[in-house]
């Protein structure tokens, strides 16, 4: 792992308690050389030249004018898809979870902060709708730089408590954003896979591009408890005694079942997911929404 | 019992601690608030029974592995089966030893009673090494049989005191008698009883031979008192196998005069103890001839040097029969003589001999009363005279002999033509039958049946057989060839006189006239009455009458060949000889007697010194001891009694009589039957015989050998006990790894990181 990655460990990013901030901090990491992202410079349109100054990326040097006239003049690129963005926040209680540095409600609101920076950085309306049982912020779409911190203070009053019902959230949004747009959802998805598959068909229906960030904290996917371990139900009455050892094997080939549902689920809808690890870096969901980009502007 | 019993105290806690940790895990469960309940409540819902179930077993596993190591460290005792035998303070061990004829079973350089002398040994020296007080009593089956006090009771075993042991041992060894076990079980509590504190163990130490044991029910009662009383009970089997045998069960004279100078026929009797048959068997005769005279000076009447006779060989005796040869041996003078007989060596060395005493008279007495002296009939029953030695000596008289001189020294009467007796003379008579003697009766013109009827008949309560009617003729058919006479062939008198096909002497005798009997006469069952011949079918001619202790016959003719021509056929001084041997020898005593009866000797009348000394064979020297009669309340007569006949041989009795001379009298006295069946019980039969008692069985083989083995086995340092704990741990290890108590295998589900 590159030290440049280092910086975007969630152990890093925690220590940035604003989400702004910590937006800020993560996307000019991810975008300023830490990360040598393939796409970057190739996922947005040329817009036009300017002549080299000592600094630039010799990547951006455009060599056929290097040619023809011997001066060196570096591209600059614009995104050419003007897509609107509305970030789906899951805010439910079973969002609280996490024994990491962040929880998955913690590291979720700061990739969905860090994709509107990004995403308000390249100059494209972001909005974002937080939501449980229920939508309970909406943030409207914008194009100012200083959207984003609307977007923050959305996310950082919410706090999350009742449960998921994800397909009359996706149904609103649906109604709520006729125009066609991209849609990010970022949750844990922690509820009937059916009822979220069919929730992601009618936004694709409706001609919407669609990314599903699934937020899970380690000890959901490598549930690593032992010793007599009472389970209480964050979203749910439900508790349970038991020796986690015991129940590790079914639970982890129950949940697997469940990933590849939904994983299955979103690839016969064509839907972006990317399964993501509290404990991962950070810059995982902004390489995978630029990664989504450029498939959109070859696609258009 | 535990070496550490200590550490027993923490056994509880020990075994308590996995519940006790399992509940105070139960209370200090971490709580983790989870939202990924679903999938955890559906692994839960299908695991729940099988989770439950190994939870319970890996508990139950913890426990059992603590409780094995505590137990381990403890150091469980286990108490060797002996040893629980000599548990308990003081104990008091009871040796019951079968010492009869059939402990002397030798096989392969040992025999049954070395077997029991190495238990008797074993037991002292375990008792000597054990702690707590042992106290040891000996009964000899054949002291318990004859009511003797045990010699050894009570005795201290101690280590250091081999002299002790060695009297002890000393007591192991075999006699020549019978002895069952039942008056041996009894004796412990009549003779030797119970003391406060004691714990009594009971050995039985035999060979367990089935002929003992065939009667169970009292043995199982004498045994069933014992263990209500708290005794130990056990059992040792001395034999190996139940082995074959051949014993010599009888030598005696066979039915014959027994007289000086007469060629003595006797028989010798082979018994075959075993499974198969047995051939060829031979035994080895002899002879040895005393001295007539009984006033020797020695008194012991130094054997004059034994003989040998032709030696007899069966050719096949079968399993479990007996076999009987004769053979001949003649005496030259009167006295007490013996015939010794003996087999080869087997199994059983005890009843492979067998001794005999013949009571030679120099003559037979017998009396002939002859009603019309002078007459030839009292002649012809002379016959033969001393021409031929028949050892008969034959005295005429009239009748008032039988009421002038004494009676007794005959062997038979004869009384012929005889018309009647006065009272004294049939009274003499009388008695002189019903004493044992012998009266034969010969029929002539002076019978006269008003007599028979009323003095000797006596509506059949006298010696003769039945009443008398007339005279009577035989009136036949002379071209009818059926024989006048017919007679009980079976009879001795007439069994060799008209044995036969071909022997035409019966058919020779006529018969013209004889004495009827009543029509109606019959012989009653109950009066020991037989008719002996008839007269073509129908008449009595000769018949017998069982009176008292002695026989009276009735010939019913005469003897002389006057009404009949039977002296003139050759058969009848053979059927008078057979009749005087039948009447001699009816009650020629027994001289042979069994080891452990007491010898009897009756003095004959006053004059007689009262000390007899007797002379008793032993296995090195004879021995000597004097025995006072004593006179019996019973009949007055005084009598020498030895009570000591432990050995089989000739024991002799030297007797004072009034002239100082010294008269010795011989007896033969020879192991009893019944030892000389070898076969034992099984220890199923055994088993079978004990019924529910509790009573434990051992081979004399368990008792063998040194005591090395430790009076306590510590259970705890056993390599397989060890083992146990390792596996109950290593058991317990599984367990709790399958019930995913270690750590587990990463089976992290993968983040599928964007394309």
């Amino acid at each position: 792992m590159s030290d440049s990655k280092r910086f975007l460990h969630p152990e890093a990013v925690q220590r940035i308690a604003r989400l702004e901030l910590r937006a800020r901090y993560i996307v000019e990491g991810f975008l300023s050389g830490m990360h040598r992202s393939p796409y970057f410079g190739q996922s947005i349109e040329f817009r036009q030249h300017r002549q080299y100054a000592p600094g630039d990326d010799l990547r951006h040097v455009d060599w056929k004018v290097w040619a023809k006239q011997d001066r060196y003049y570096v591209k600059q690129f614009e995104e050419d898809t003007n897509l609107p963005c509305t970030l789906l926040v899951d805010v439910s209680e079973s969002m609280q979870y996490g024994r990491g540095p962040l929880s998955k409600y913690d590291y979720a609101a700061t990739v969905a902060v860090s994709l509107a920076y990004l995403i308000l950085r390249q100059q494209d309306a972001v909005g974002c709708v937080s939501f449980d049982s229920a939508v309970r912020n909406t943030v409207p779409l914008r194009r100012r730089h200083t959207h984003i911190h609307a977007i923050a203070q959305s996310l950082a009053v919410s706090e999350p408590q009742s449960k998921t019902d994800l397909l009359s959230i996706l149904r609103g949004v649906g109604e709520t954003h006729p125009r066609r747009g991209m849609i990010v959802l970022v949750s844990d998805l922690l509820t009937d896979p059916e009822a979220l598959l069919k929730g992601l068909r009618m936004l694709r229906q409706q001609g919407h591009d669609v990314m599903v960030f699934h937020i899970l904290d380690d000890d959901e996917l490598d549930f690593p408890f032992s010793g007599p371990t009472r389970f209480e139900g964050l979203e749910t009455a439900d508790n349970l005694n038991c020796n986690p050892r015991a129940l590790r094997a079914r639970y982890l080939a129950a949940l697997q079942r469940f990933l590849e549902t939904v994983r299955r689920g979103c690839a016969e809808n064509t839907v972006d997911y990317a399964l993501i690890r509290t404990r991962d870096p950070l810059d995982a969901a902004l390489a995978s929404y630029l990664s989504n980009r450029l498939g959109m502007h070859h696609r258009n | 019992m535990f070496l550490h019993d200590g550490l027993l105290f923490w056994l509880p806690l020990m075994i308590g601690l996995p519940v006790l940790i399992h509940l105070i895990n139960l209370l200090r469960h971490q709580r983790v608030r989870w939202a990924a309940m679903e999938f955890l409540l559906e692994s839960q819902k299908k695991n729940q029974n099988w989770i439950r179930f190994k939870e319970i077993l890996l508990l139950l596993a913890r426990v059992a592995a603590l409780a094995a190591i505590v137990l381990m460290l403890a150091g469980p005792l286990l108490q060797m089966h002996f040893s629980r035998l000599f548990a308990g303070g003081l104990v008091h061990h009871v040796l019951l030893v079968d010492d009869s004829l059939s402990m002397s079973e030798h096989w392969d350089h040992t025999s049954a009673t070395d077997n029991a002398r190495g238990v008797v040994a074993h037991l002292y020296d375990r008792a000597a090494q054990h702690p707590g007080t042992h106290l040891v009593t000996l009964v000899r089956f054949s002291d318990a049989a004859a009511g003797v006090s045990p010699e050894i009771v009570r005795l201290p075993m101690q280590a250091g005191m081999p002299q002790q042991r060695e009297s002890l041992l000393a007591q192991v060894r075999p006699s020549q008698r019978a002895a069952g076990p039942l008056r041996a079980l009894q004796s412990v509590e009549e003779k030797i009883g119970r003391r406060e504190g004691e714990n009594l163990v009971v050995y039985l130490i035999s060979d367990f031979r089935a002929d003992s044991w065939r009667e169970t029910k009292p043995l199982q009662e004498a045994m069933r008192a014992l263990i209500a009383q708290q005794t130990k009970l056990q059992l040792v089997r001395c034999t190996d196998q139940s082995r074959g045998n051949l014993a010599i069960t009888d030598v005696a004279p066979a039915a014959g005069i027994l007289a000086a100078d007469v060629p003595l026929k006797c028989d010798v009797e082979v018994t075959n103890y075993s499974s198969i048959p047995q051939r060829k068997v031979q035994v080895f005769l002899e002879s040895q001839t005393q001295a007539a005279e009984d006033t020797k000076q020695a008194g012991d009447a130094a054997p004059s040097g034994r003989q040998a006779l032709p030696s007899v060989t069966f050719e096949r005796i079968e399993p479990g029969q007996s076999a009987r040869q004769s053979f001949s041996v003649r005496f030259p003078t009167p006295g007490d003589h013996e015939i010794y007989a003996r087999l080869e060596t087997d199994a059983l060395a005890g009843d492979n001999q067998r001794f005999c005493v013949v009571k030679l008279p120099a003559e037979i007495p017998l009396l002939i009363v002859d009603g019309q002296p002078g007459s030839i009939d009292a002649q012809l029953l002379t016959l033969p005279r001393q021409r031929v030695r028949t050892g008969i000596k034959t005295e005429l008289a009239g009748v008032s002999y039988l009421r002038e001189q004494p009676l007794d020294k005959f062997a038979a009467v004869f009384l012929v033509n005889v018309g009647s007796l006065d009272a004294g003379e049939t009274a003499a008579l009388t008695q002189y039958v019903k004493n044992g003697g012998s009266a034969v009766f010969f029929a002539g013109e002076s019978t006269r049946p008003d007599f028979v009827a009323q003095s000797l008949y006596d509506n059949g309560q006298g010696i003769f057989p039945l009443p008398l009617v007339s005279q009577a003729s035989l009136i036949v058919d002379r071209l009818d060839k059926t024989p006048d006479v017919e007679v009980e062939l079976a009879h001795p008198i007439f069994q060799r006189t008209f044995a036969g096909r071909r022997n035409s002497f019966l058919s020779a005798i006529l018969v013209d006239r004889y004495w009827a009997a009543p029509k109606d006469w019959q012989p009653g069952k109950n009066e020991g009455v037989r008719v002996l011949a008839r007269l073509r079918g129908e008449a009595p001619l000769i018949v017998e009458k069982q009176f008292g202790k002695g026989v009276c016959l009735a010939v019913l003719t005469t003897a002389a060949p006057v009404w009949n021509n039977w002296a003139a056929n050759p058969s009848f001084v053979i059927a008078m000889m057979e009749a005087k041997v039948y009447l001699t020898s009816r009650h020629q005593p027994s001289s042979s007697r069994s080891v452990g009866e007491p010898l009897a000797v009756a003095l004959p009348e006053e004059g007689y010194a009262a000390e007899v000394e007797f002379v008793r064979p032993a296995q090195k020297a004879q021995v000597r001891e004097t025995v006072t009669a004593d006179k019996q309340a019973s009949d007055g007569q005084r009598r020498a009694v030895l009570s000591k006949t432990d050995e089989s041989g000739i024991y002799l009795a030297n007797l004072k009589r009034p002239d100082a001379a010294t008269e010795t009298r011989r007896f033969a006295i020879n192991v009893p039957g019944g030892e000389s069946n070898l076969a034992a019980l099984s220890t199923s039969e055994l088993q079978t015989a004990l019924g529910d008692l509790p009573a434990d069985v051992h081979e004399a083989a368990a008792f063998s050998g040194p005591v090395a083995e430790p009076a306590e086995l510590n259970l705890g340092a056993q390599w397989w006990f060890m083992a146990i704990v390792l596996a109950i741990l290593l058991g317990e290890q599984f367990l709790a790894y399958s019930a995913s108590y270690h750590l587990a295998q990463t089976g992290v589900v993968p983040a599928r990181r964007a394309a």
